[in-house]
């Protein structure tokens, strides 16, 4: 069977690009994922570099290699890597002729999901939307009022409990915002509201500072925003800062979302899989041990993608 | 496409030679073997080596009808049937061998070898001779580790324990026999729990004097992270540990709490899924893994796929009585076929011949724990070992 990597095609749209894989035998390969048009170039020279003629079904190992060649290359460099590992894996799947869920160890069913509410939105009007789709679980971002995000999350906590029995209410806190002010905002919410998880943008750059937060809040505090690898991730394990791991797969690929689930599951760590726009958290779910639930951003749910089975 | 059934077969096989450790120095020359087939409704069928005895079907149980190709839920689906009460050993065995069976499966219905499935960029796997060799003369010592030697294994590792003396004087046998592939061998050796920590450290530090260890094995207790730890700390030689433990959830205090440097890992850690949990729990910490020895080294499968694998022990004692098995040893490298699945395949008559007349022999695997083991030293008795002839 002729597996073989040809070259990559970049279908530009607006400022992104799907990035597709060619196989030298003609055959459909995997798509990608969406990626900022600027990376296509970088894209296109790690395939010319590190994959051209090599077997496609080699997915992790193409993904430690192409690691190895972009090391220090930063939040680029990560995602184009993902963008690479996840066509490298559709196209493995395709060539077995199955669905990628099934290539990776999963099973059809649907894994539990959340989705990320958007911070400046009409509350009525995402509430509308956000129920039409039958969420029973909503991750809202706090925009530092507290008197503005304690009645959201009220609003919202009340949508939800419209049509689920136990809903799941999280909340997102930005990088911007310190470690002391995080508990104390999020103790506060708890005196209210019962938060399941309080995923924490900023721990990842600074995790020392947050070394004490999951001893201090009853939700769970999740971190890895921004973090594509097991060296990354490294600070937040041995700090032992996290009770759950967000993993993004536009930053980890597929390969490294394994690599980060099963590390994580060591540690009896849970993982947030972040859901891309086609669908790959879906797939993984149900192939890992340990997916809490897969995040699904306002702007993938709004567009019924990131739901379908893949 | 639905998993419809299995069959579990066992056997007691001899071995062309005995093996044996400090805990059992005269070794034993009986091995259980165990194989388990899961059967689909597509005609084919997957098969799976290791242990697992009744349990088996308590595990299938929790697969029976699902689709055989859905390996890693199908691996937490036999993870959560045995949750409770009795869900080490046998249980964990069982599910084990049923997950080698399920992804020879899945490899199967794909018409890939394992290796290539699992996404590795070929299947290679380097390897190390390590002769389970307390039984050993030292001429039959030096044997096999040379005939190994010549297929271009260059790193050896030697049971060691209860005779210092003896134990230096085998280690250098060990390197000279490998010296034909290499003129800096790695030495390793591999103590089987024996000692309490201290002793391992002191034990060490005396054998570093002579020859640089590239590992010490089983130093002290499986789940001692703190003993462990301690010897990691104390002596140059790295920390190998983990065989005896059931899967990931038993690495957790070792490796977070820096107790492992080269964590082994094997079949009987819940599987080839089990394996690769362990291996990227190890990988975020910077740690090797190093895949254990099984019958017709189908492990090397998952060890080819693996980001962090090391280097994958060889035994080779003569266990493969009724499997034919595509790999072999080349360049110092286990080098596995393109023959789908694991690449084993079972001889049925050999097997029933074994089954109807099982082989008499001295001892039965596995090898049981010595007298004085973590708190004083027991030396071989003379004749127990044929290297030991004297008071």
């Amino acid at each position: 069977m002729k597996v073989r990597i040809a070259s990559a095609e970049f279908a530009p749209a607006d400022e992104v690009a799907v990035c597709r894989l060619h196989l030298d035998d003609g055959m459909p390969a995997g798509d990608g994922l969406l990626v900022p048009a600027a990376l296509s170039t970088l894209i296109a020279q790690l395939v010319t570099d590190e994959l051209r003629g090599a077997d496609a079904r080699a997915a992790p190992a193409h993904y430690e290699r192409l690691r190895a060649a972009t090391a220090g290359g930063g939040f680029d460099a990560a995602r184009a890597v993902a963008a690479l590992d996840c066509a490298l894996w559709q196209s493995k799947a395709r060539s077995a002729g199955e669905p990628l869920w099934r290539m990776l160890g999963g099973t059809p069913d649907r894994p539990p999901s959340h989705v990320a509410l958007p911070a400046d939105a009409d509350v009525s009007d995402s509430i509308e939307r956000m129920t039409a789709r039958r969420f029973a679980a909503a991750c809202l971002p706090l925009g530092g009022d507290a008197r503005a995000d304690r009645d959201k999350l009220a609003a919202y906590r009340n949508a939800l409990a419209r049509h689920a029995h136990d809903p799941v209410l999280m909340i997102a806190i930005g990088n911007d915002v310190a470690p002391e002010t995080a508990i104390s905002t999020i103790r506060a919410l708890e005196a209210d509201f019962d938060i399941a998880l309080a995923d924490c943008h900023g721990l990842a750059a600074h995790p020392a500072g947050w070394v004490d937060m999951p001893d201090d809040v009853a939700a769970a505090v999740c971190g890895g925003a921004g973090l594509a690898t097991l060296a990354e991730f490294l600070p937040l394990f041995r700090a032992r800062a996290i009770d759950a791991a967000r993993v993004d797969i536009e930053l980890t690929g597929i390969s490294g979302a394994i690599q980060l689930s099963e590390a994580a599951y060591g540690l009896e760590l849970p993982i947030l899989l972040v859901e891309t726009r086609n669908a790959v958290a879906v797939a993984l779910a149900t192939a890992v041990p340990n997916c809490m639930s897969v995040e699904i951003p306002w702007s993938v749910a709004m567009r019924g993608e990131g739901q379908a089975r893949p | 496409m639905k998993i419809t059934g299995y069959r579990h077969e066992t056997y007691l096989m001899k071995m062309d030679r005995p093996i044996a450790d400090c805990n059992q120095p005269a070794g034993v020359e009986l091995l259980p073997g165990s194989i388990l087939f899961i059967e689909t409704d597509a005609g084919v069928s997957g098969i799976g080596l290791g242990f697992g005895g009744e349990a088996v079907a308590t595990v299938f149980a929790a697969i029976e009808g699902r689709d055989p190709r859905e390996t890693v839920a199908l691996w937490m689906r036999m993870h959560d049937a045995i949750h409770k009460g009795g869900n080490e050993g046998a249980a964990n065995a069982a599910l084990s061998i049923a997950d080698v069976a399920l992804w020879d499966l899945k490899a199967k219905l794909a018409d890939e070898p394992l290796w290539r499935l699992l996404g590795a960029r070929e299947g290679r796997v380097k390897a190390y001779a390590s002769g389970l060799d307390y039984c050993l003369s030292d001429d039959e010592l030096f044997d096999f580790y040379r005939r190994l030697a010549h297929l271009g294994i260059d790193g050896g590792k030697l049971k060691v324990g209860l005779d210092f003396d003896a134990d230096l004087r085998r280690v250098g046998i060990m390197r000279d026999a490998l010296s034909v592939a290499s003129d800096e061998p790695m030495l390793m050796i591999d103590a089987n729990e024996y000692w309490s920590a201290k002793q391992a450290i002191r034990y060490v530090r005396h054998m570093e004097r002579h020859f640089p260890i590239a590992w010490v094995e089983e130093p002290a207790r499986r789940w001692d992270y703190h003993g462990l730890r301690q010897v990691s700390q104390c002596v140059g030689a790295s920390v190998s540990t983990g065989e005896n433990l059931n899967g990931i959830g038993d690495f957790m205090a070792l490796i977070e709490n820096d107790a492992v440097d080269v964590v082994s890992i094997s079949s009987g850690h819940s599987g080839i899924t089990g394996c690769r949990q362990i291996a990227h729990f190890a990988q975020a910490f910077g740690r090797p893994v190093s895949m254990m020895n099984c019958q017709a080294n189908f492990m090397a499968h998952a060890a080819a796929a693996l980001p962090n694998h090391s280097i994958m022990e060889v035994v080779d004692p003569g266990r493969e009585h009724c499997l034919a098995f595509d790999n072999h040893i080349e360049d110092g490298h286990i080098v596995l076929g393109d023959v789908p699945g694991l690449g084993v395949t079972v001889d049925e008559t050999v097997l029933r011949d074994l089954q109807a007349h099982p082989p008499t022999g001295k001892g039965v695997f596995p090898l049981s724990r010595r007298q004085g083991a973590g708190l004083y030293n027991v030396a071989p008795r003379p004749g127990e070992v044929p290297w030991r002839t004297g008071p």
